[in-house]
Formats: structure tokens, sequence, C-alpha cells
């Protein structure tokens, strides 16, 4: 099983291109990122972890901006967002900032992308909530679309556009591969139908994974990789979701001043060295 | 705001960076190394196949319009290795931009760059391309006008709120703010009398073509001084390598002119950057 780091990059926090150096250097396959473009003040939706909302969901750098940064000095760190809110996207901007950071990392991009849970968030950016499913749904064909052909179009009820021109392609063939983040039933609809990886958080549970992984099997779907987002630093856990056939798992790294950072980091590969010695 | 201080001409570069052409981080890397002050790199999100707007070049559009990596992860590529080299946008089509998403990408940038972003916006041309943003060609000089006082809002403000005709959002916490105070300057692009107000109104310099003659220059200079605007630099975008056009402009008063760099491979754009940078030294 692979090992890399999920976490919120802030300007409270370590530099994006630091972070992406400092994972590349311990081993760490992976750098995923989460996504809040703001906080509306009065917000009604509740945090579904429950109690206040953390500090660094208010502060999140771009992602894009991000893991470019952290593209450049490094050769082999996959780059992720985990997840995108792309239902808050606008589907065209979004193709072509994720096809110029596989360019710039050389083909080094996961989209994770999800729904989201933040309503008054996603109304800022004339999303209707209720709708946002069959959203998704759509914008993942339409990037698609817009990736692997020469002339794209897509006419959708929520994302309709004529054909158009647009480069760069990504450089992975087809495409950057879509994880699917959640893991509701509707989640998992959308991830045999549209998906390339399954992206759920680590509270999801290795039993529920294996469950999952079954399920796809039935559907036709046996090959799905399985990245774990969100996981803590701990051996047994790893072991775990190893055995559930998880393909990646992402260990939570705070989000910390640089120092700080380096030494979690460094804690981390000890606990990843631990669970690599034992599997 | 502060004087213009008279002092010499700076050199930067303004491009298209593509799929086709030298990498980003590269391009970024050789101009500090040449002395270059600045980036300044185009924008179009997409172009439609049946497109009506003409192209204001004349003639067909070139193959680059279509090929334009997104500014922010060029810009953020270019920034990483780099330490004194302005990043700017030359332009973004803000008007076919979510403003939310827009004021994180530039202040992220600002923070990953120590405070070397320089914003050029416009209304653009390709009313296919904006409309396919959900945006109404009519109404975009409004728009722009609210975006900028929105983005300035967002950057400036620990609870910003907007209530305007096109823009409407109640107040938002977002992070980070932009490392330059009181934010990034905003560039103004182009030259028709909408344009200029908009610079006198909401601009912090100004990004002319290069083909707006010398005249308008000292014209324009003269009108934003009696609009009580004597602080507002000037950079010519996209000038030719033409030692006579950078020595009108340097008369003119101008403190920052951009040669255009075509989109080339990487060898060819190190070529073509040593041949300006020595029509760059000529000049000093």
């Amino acid at each position: 099983m692979k090992l890399g780091i999920s976490t919120f990059v802030t300007d409270e926090g370590i530099r994006p291109d630091v972070l992406g150096e400092a994972a590349e250097e311990r081993g760490f396959d992976s750098l995923l990122l989460a996504e809040h473009s703001h906080i509306p003040v009065s917000r009604k939706t509740p945090y579904p972890g429950g109690g206040d909302l953390a500090r660094e969901y208010y502060r999140t750098l771009d992602p894009f901006v991000a893991l470019t940064a952290a593209a450049v000095n490094t050769s082999d760190l996959v780059l992720g967002t985990g997840i995108a809110l792309l239902i808050q996207r606008d589907v065209i901007h979004t193709a072509k900032e994720v096809a110029s950071l596989d360019l710039v990392s050389r083909g080094r991009v996961a989209l994770g992308v999800g729904v989201g849970w933040n309503r008054e968030e996603m109304a800022n950016h004339g999303t209707d909530p209720a709708t946002r499913g069959e959203l998704i749904d759509e914008q993942i064909e339409a990037l698609k679309a817009i990736w692997t052909q020469e002339q794209a179009a897509y006419h959708g009820k929520h994302v309709n556009f004529d054909p158009i021109f647009a480069w760069p392609k990504p450089v992975q063939t087809p495409h950057p591969p879509i994880y699917i983040g959640g893991s509701s039933p509707a989640a998992l609809r959308r991830l045999v139908r549209h998906g390339d990886g399954w992206m759920p958080i680590a509270y999801t549970g290795s039993e529920e994974i294996r469950r999952v992984r079954e399920w796809l099997a039935e559907q036709g779907r046996p090959d799905v990789p399985v990245t774990v987002f969100g996981g803590g630093a701990d051996a047994e856990r790893m072991k775990r979701f190893a055995a559930a056939g998880v393909e990646r798992y992402t260990v939570q790294l705070p989000t910390l001043p640089e120092a700080e950072t380096l030494a979690a980091l460094d804690e981390f590969a000890r606990v990843a060295a631990a669970y690599g010695t034992a599997s």
C-alpha cells in the first residue's frame, strides 16, 4: 500500500513548495489538498465533523496554485485534490487548471472531486444545492470531453456549451484519474459510472471499504483503486486498510509552521517504516 | 497614494505560455537571469469553434490563443524558483471569472511569490467565449467594475460583503489575504474611454497595448493628473523588438516596456530572450 499525505495548506502553515519537497524526500507518494473557496459568515449548514469549523477551513490556498508550487521541485509526488468542490467551480476553467498542472507536473495529477456540504458556500457560486448531484455528473462528463476531444461540446441540463477548442490537453491518457469522494449511495453510484478511483475519508473504516470493493466488483468495476483520505498515523490501522485492498493511505497532516511540519512528517515516516516492516 | 518617482524604464516580457512552448518554470528563471523585471501572461480559457467575434488583431486567430495554460498555474510555476520577478496577467479575463475563486487564486499566488503579483484585467473581445461562462457581453463593463470592488473587499476585509447589480454576496471569511498591502496592484488593460474611466476610478496601474501612440500616452498621463491620479504607473503590453519604439515610450514617460515574446520551444525562447536582453541593455 502506498502512503501519502493529506492536509490543508493555509497562510498559517508550511509553504506548499517546501511541503512538496519534504513529502517526496521522506518517501510519501502523494499530497492531497482540501479546498474551500471561502466560508460564509452566517453559515447555517452544520459541519459534518461536528462542533465548530476548524480554523484551516477558512484559510486554504487555491488548490491548483498550491499543487503547482509543490510540483515544480518534485518529480514523483502525485498531486491531488482531496477534494475539489467541483460543483461550485466553472467546468471550462477547471479543465484548464487541471490540464495545466498535469503539464507542469509531467502527468502527476489525481483529481479528487465531491459535492461538498456547505450550502451557503456553494450558493455564493450560483450552485443550487438540491441539484448538485446531477450537476457534478454532467461536469465530470464535460471535463472528460474537454480533455480528450479536439472539439468538445456538451449539452446537459446544467452544463451546456457548443464545440470549443481547449488546450493544453492533460499529459496523462486518456486524462488524469478522477477520484470520487464520499461514501453515500449517490457517491458510490457516481463512482461506478464516472469514477477512476474512490477517495473515502478514513472515518469510513476498513470493513465498509471491503464491502464497497465487493459491491464494485459486482457492478463490473473490480479495478477501482482506493485512496483513503485523512487517516491517522497508526501502523495497525494502515495494516487493516491494506488488508481491505486499499491502494493508498494518506495520513492527515495538521496545518503547522515549517519546523513543526517537518517534525510531524519525520514522525509519520517512522510510522510508515513500522508499517512497511510489519507488512 | 505616493507620487510617481522619475526613473529609468524597466523591461519585462509579455507572452502566451502554451503546451507548444517553453515551460513556465524555465521561462521565469530565464527572465530573472537576464534582468527582465516582469512576466505578463495572456489568458483565454478556451476558444469556441464557431466564433463570430472578429479577432481585434485582424485575420485568423493565432494558434496560441487556443492553447494558453491557466495563468495562475503558469505564474506559480514561474514564481517558485525566482525571487524578484513580477508575476502579471496581461490580461486576465476577469469578466468571465468567478470573483471569489479569482480573489483566492491571486492571494495564493501573492503568498507563494512573497508579494510579486500584478493583476492585469480586461473586458475581453470574444463574445462567444464569455457567453460560455455565463457572462452577458452587453453589461460586462458594469460587471468588471463591481468585480474589482469585490476583489478589494475580499482581499482587505476580515468579513467582506458586496451587494451590486451583478456581484452579490453576504459577509464571507476568506484567507489567505494577499501579502502586498493593501492588495496586489490592479492593472487595467485597454485604451477605450471606458477603460480609462475604469483606470481612474478603480485601477492602480495602466496596461496599454504597444500600438498606443506616444502622444496618447502623454495625453492619458495629463488626463489622469486632472482626475487627481498622479500615482498611476504605465506598463506597455506586448511591445515589439524595436529600439525606436522603446525610445519613444521611454520619452513618453512609460515606467515599464514589455516585449512580446513569441511562443517557441525552450532553446529558441532562450535565444530570443538573449536578443531582447541586448536590446534592453542598449537602451539603458
